[in-house]
């Protein structure tokens, strides 16, 4: 299993998205979400990007004022895990448009929408970027297509 | 938006209102009020308020508000036929599912319907919704349409497919079986993020169980060496490093492919993983010079970068190599040296971990300095967490203990670092012992410090300090005050602080150390003939006395029972001491202190000196040759008229056995049985008995029966010097690791006692002159440490050399651990143990069991047929039912029979059926049977 879970966490410790690649309780998951918040947000800036939590690894990293946290197997590289989850900020930059926390906010659903077409089981299923967001896009386009159709049909009756 | 002309709260308004919340109970009321209008708008019928509903569950979701309540009405959004509605319902499936999840049960057919869409997006959520959420019944159920799926027109869901079927696998191994050919064929995709996919797969699954991969190797290679895509090849590389180590011969094929790899690109990531690969895939033998100078000099970039990341990974590649070259790596000592003083606390143990091999005697001093100057907090707000403090501790001590303190040189310098060390972790839970047993340890070892630890020691058990803030270290510094209380220069004092002390402020393993020793340092210090026996001496031996039998009032009704045994004893012994002294005269007519005082105390406690023993002494005992549990000791008494008839008979006995003995040379080591005793002894007694009067004879057989019966006796202790020349010859004797080879003199006039195990251990540890080893010679030329290694027996070279962590184990070995299984860890036992290249026993069992059944039926209606043989046909075919359960694992021969077995007419059927019975029976002898 390569990335066990994703989660997005603000400064203040508020978490903007959760992703997990494996099933866990809902307790188990506030815990996990509880002590690497803790750790995450006691790391100073000049601090490696790694930590070790029980018997996997934390790889985060901040941007503006998130931070993107992945968890991953004690075995995986951590190096290539800081490039998914950079891969992943530039898509939402694309998507989004200068993505801002509140973008991420409003529109959670979006953000994990992306995350599942980039990752899927934990792995990284697509390397290019194009191509992520072109199913986004396609994905979109359907749900528009599916309101038009439908606003038509109500203005009809 | 979905709700933009409904009078329901939208997502938005639902973070707004979360967001204009003040406080955290303004929050939580708001929360609670949103969670309560979803429970009515999920039941509505409207289609578009249930999904908005479930919407805005998933988000709270996140903050863990429960939604499972809501699991029906999440798996009608997702079957709703609308996409929007749809991809609600799956995200808040893959949000708030678990394999436990009920409803789950009633999900199949729908998934199975929209794996089936004509529409990609359909197939593709559905794909990424069964990653989140398999079940073992899911993946069994829809394996075979998701291997159908790795064939879609669209690479965009073949690669989906692909991915899942990992979760499959874990779920269903047997799903391995059938899709693994497909699952290669993918391998050769045309669409690369197909080929990526699986490559991702085959790495996970190998790392359960590399064996089933190999065969894939040379697919593998071909994408290793062709492949420009760092994503893949990372994994490609990972995948090698699996499946290295099960296969030696791979590393002559990668390591050209590799060693490129390493040369030519800039990826840090891809430079990491190959030499990850190297090192953790065993590929790094120690001969590989040339392969670990490389990757040692390529890691060396790590640190001249500014990048932390880089250092981080750098290190813990580092720490890898160094198991197998330290020496390349101690090259780079520079630079590892300056991560010890990282701010990145990360850094700084990793790099710690890394010098403990990498100090000598030269760098010892100056390595301990930096890390003890960490421990000490500089400002009060400035203090590092105690795990890393903890860590320090156990490195500084790792690395002073290593290899039996080969690298340190001054060991009053040691004793000072551990003395510091205890005032340093004031506070720190559980590292006192730690450091007790390290001080211990030079205490017993290194003789010539032994008064400067004992000292130190005295110090630590006076000090009110250490016995609030790490106590811990006393129940060590307790004992060696105790047990070299020789080198005490104030014993007095010691004592006066040791029974100065409240009971309830040790812990009862501490207390039960002290009473040990206060009884020692008692008899040192009251025992000793410098000071004459005044009367006034007398008063003072009798004050301490009684002091101490008050002292050990207070222990003797402890709960702990090892320190209520302990203060038992001792209390009835300083009692009689009291006793003795005030049975003295009043004047100084007398100068001799009673006996009890003078004698038999240091005699309870000086007799021998206590040296190390190797932990594996106990191991290494060889068994006796010939010892038999089993055998009986006395032989049953045989009832005879007379005695001499008795005696007449015994002759006889040692007649035969001298006779059968007198090819073969005697030295059956533990005389365990009677005969065998007896078969000694004539040996003994210079070859040829018979000839020799009976009366010698008699004498001499007494003489050795009762020889044998005082060294079979523990209680028994021989004169000193008899026992010091025997253990010598012992020890010759054990060090050619024979105990008494074929010609060695000695053997026939020492045997019986030579032979018996018991006493051979307790002399070889007490009288035997301890071994010694001693500290390497360096270009410092430091003093001669003489360090006493531990005692074992037989290959004394495999006890000396201690492993880092050995000796670390040894010393937290009380250190309590938890070993909980983590929960994310992923539970893969299934796919651990799944062996493609085992026949699929279920599979053709349950085929075989069918086919039977189809048979056996068959033969039924021929046999109905046929009504004269009907009753032997029947017959038949129930003893046959009977035996339906038990499959036989050779396919082959089965079904070659039944392949004529439906050829041939009815009638020879029957006896076909009986020999096939016949064969069956015969296989089954063999064990041969694999129940269903």
């Amino acid at each position: 299993m390569a990335v066990q879970y994703v989660i997005l966490l603000s400064r203040q410790g508020k978490v903007r998205l959760a992703k997990w690649f494996l099933t866990l309780s809902l307790k188990e998951k506030s815990k996990i979400v509880k002590d690497v918040s803790t750790l995450v947000l006691g790391r100073r800036t000049k601090m490696c990007n790694f930590l070790e939590y029980k018997e996997s690894k934390v790889v985060y990293r901040r941007y503006a004022s998130l931070f993107f946290i992945a968890g991953v197997d004690s075995t995986d590289n951590e190096l290539i895990t800081l490039e998914i989850i950079h891969r992943y900020v530039e898509q939402m930059d694309r998507y989004y448009g200068n993505v801002c926390e509140l973008d991420i906010i409003f529109n959670f659903q979006k953000a994990y929408y992306i995350l599942d077409e980039l990752l899927l089981a934990g792995e990284l299923q697509e390397s290019s970027k194009r191509d992520v967001l072109r199913r986004i896009s396609q994905q979109d386009a359907l749900e528009e297509a599916e309101g038009d159709e439908e606003k038509f049909n109500r203005l009809g009756i | 938006m979905l709700t933009g002309y409904r009078f329901k709260k939208s997502l938005h308004d639902l973070i707004r209102g979360i967001r204009a919340c003040k406080d955290e109970e303004a929050t939580d009321k708001y929360v609670r009020s949103a969670i309560s209008e979803c429970r009515q708008e999920v039941l509505s019928q409207d289609m578009d308020v249930k999904a908005m509903a479930v919407l805005k569950l998933a988000y709270l979701q996140m903050f863990g508000h429960d939604m499972t309540w809501a699991s029906f009405n999440v798996l009608e959004v997702m079957s709703s036929p609308k996409f929007a509605q749809k991809r609600i319902g799956y995200l808040a499936a893959m949000q708030s599912f678990g394999v436990d999840t009920d409803v789950l049960m009633l999900a199949t057919n729908m998934l199975k319907k929209d794996l089936a869409s004509s529409n990609h997006l359909d197939v593709a959520m559905a794909i990424s919704g069964l990653s989140n959420i398999v079940s073992p019944s899911l993946a069994r159920d829809l394996a075979e349409d998701l291997v159908k799926m790795m064939n879609h027109s669209k690479p965009y869901v073949r690669k989906k497919a692909v991915l899942v079927m990992y979760k499959i696998f874990l779920q269903f191994p047997e799903a391995l079986r059938t899709s693994f050919p497909r699952l290669r064929e993918k391998l050769e995709d045309p669409e690369i993020s197909v080929v990526s996919a699986t490559v991702n797969v085959i790495c996970e699954l190998a790392k359960k169980h590399p064996k089933n991969y190999l065969p894939l190797a040379p697919q593998l290679f071909n994408i290793l060496t062709t492949s420009s895509n760092n994503w893949m090849l990372i994994k490609i590389i990972k995948l090698f490093a699996s499946l290295g180590p099960i296969e030696p011969r791979l590393k002559t094929k990668l390591i050209p492919p590799i060693t490129n790899v390493i040369q030519t690109t800039t990826a840090m990531s891809l430079l990491y993983e190959c030499i990850n690969c190297i090192v953790s895939g065993g590929m790094l033998s120690k001969e590989d010079e040339q392969l670990a100078t490389m990757c040692v000099g390529k890691l060396r970039i790590f640190f001249e970068e500014t990048d932390q990341n880089l250092k981080f990974v750098g290190l813990l590649a580092y720490n890898k190599i160094v198991l197998t070259h330290p020496l390349l790596v101690a090259q780079n000592a520079d630079v590892i040296m300056d991560c010890m003083d990282d701010p990145d606390l990360s850094i700084r143990e990793r790099a710690v971990e890394l010098v403990v091999y990498l100090v000598n005697t030269d760098t010892l001093f100056d390595v301990v300095k930096r890390l003890m100057l960490q421990l000490i907090p500089q400002s009060r707000d400035q203090v590092l967490p105690e795990h890393y403090r903890v860590e320090v501790v156990r490195r500084i001590l790792d690395m002073c203990s290593n290899n039996t303190y080969s690298n340190v040189t001054n060991f009053e310098w040691y004793v000072a670092v551990l003395v510091d060390l205890v005032k340093i972790t004031e506070g720190v839970k559980d590292i006192g012992a730690e450091i007790g047993v390290e001080l211990q340890n030079v205490a017993v070892r290194v003789r010539s410090v032994r008064d400067y630890a004992v000292g130190a020691s005295a110090r630590m058990v006076t000090d009110k300090d250490v016995m609030i803030k790490n106590p811990g270290v006393l129940k060590y510094a307790g004992w060696i005050a105790g047990e070299y209380a020789i080198y005490l220069d104030n014993p007095e004092i010691i004592l006066d602080a040791m029974i100065n002390i409240e009971p309830q402020t040790l812990s009862d393993d501490t207390a039960a150390v002290y009473i040990q020793a206060i009884p020692k340092i008692y008899s040192k210090y009251a025992g000793t003939d410098r000071i004459p026996w005044t009367h006034s001496r007398a008063q003072e031996i009798l004050q301490l006395t009684e002091n101490i039998v008050a002292y050990l009032e207070k222990y003797s009704t402890s709960m702990d029972i090892e320190v209520q045994e302990r203060s038992v004893e001792f209390l009835e012994l300083f009692r009689l001491i009291a006793l003795a002294i005030k049975e003295r005269p009043d004047d100084d007519s007398d100068l001799t202190p009673p006996a009890l005082i003078s004698q038999a105390m240091p005699s309870m406690f000086n007799v021998w000196e206590l040296n190390p023993v190797s932990a594996k002494a106990q191991k290494r005992i060889p068994i006796p040759e010939g010892l038999d549990l089993d055998e009986e000791f006395n032989a049953p008494v045989v009832y005879s008229e007379s005695e001499d008839e008795e005696e007449a008979l015994l002759r006889e006995q040692i007649m035969k056995q001298q006779q059968l003995n007198s090819g073969k040379n005697i030295n059956s080591v533990a005389a365990s049985t009677t005969a065998k005793a007896k078969s000694n002894k004539p040996k003994s007694t210079r070859d040829g008995a018979s000839s020799e009067s009976e009366d010698e004879e008699e004498m001499e057989r007494r003489r050795q029966e009762r020889r044998r019966r005082q060294a079979e006796d523990p209680f028994y202790i021989l004169e000193s010097d008899k026992v010091v020349s025997k253990s010598r010859k012992q020890r010759q004797n054990s060090s050619s690791s024979e105990l008494s080879g074929p010609d060695d003199p000695m053997k026939n006039e020492k045997l019986d006692i030579d032979s018996i195990p018991i006493m051979k251990l307790e002399i070889a540890s007490i009288a035997a002159p301890v071994t010694k080893k001693k500290s390497k010679r360096h270009r410092t030329q430091p003093a001669h440490v003489e360090i006493a290694t531990e005692e074992t027996f037989g290959d004394e070279n495999a006890a000396t050399v201690v492993h880092p962590d050995e000796a670390a184990q040894r010393r937290t070995s009380a250190r309590a651990t938890s070993h909980k299984k983590s929960i994310l860890r992923v539970d893969a036992r299934g796919l651990e143990n799944y062996d493609l290249d085992s026949p699929d026993e279920d599979e053709a069992d349950r085929k075989e069991v069918e086919k039977f059944k189809a048979e056996i039926l068959e033969a039924r209606k021929k046999a109905a047929k046929a009504a004269e043989e009907e009753v032997r046909a029947t017959h038949i075919v129930v003893k046959k039912k009977k035996k339906k359960a038990k499959v036989v694992k050779k396919v082959k021969k089965r079904e070659e029979k039944n392949d004529t077995l439906t050829e041939k007419p009815a009638e020879e059927e029957k006896t076909d059926e009986k020999t096939e019975e016949k064969a069956e029976e015969n296989v089954e002898g063999q064990g041969d049977i694999v129940k269903t």
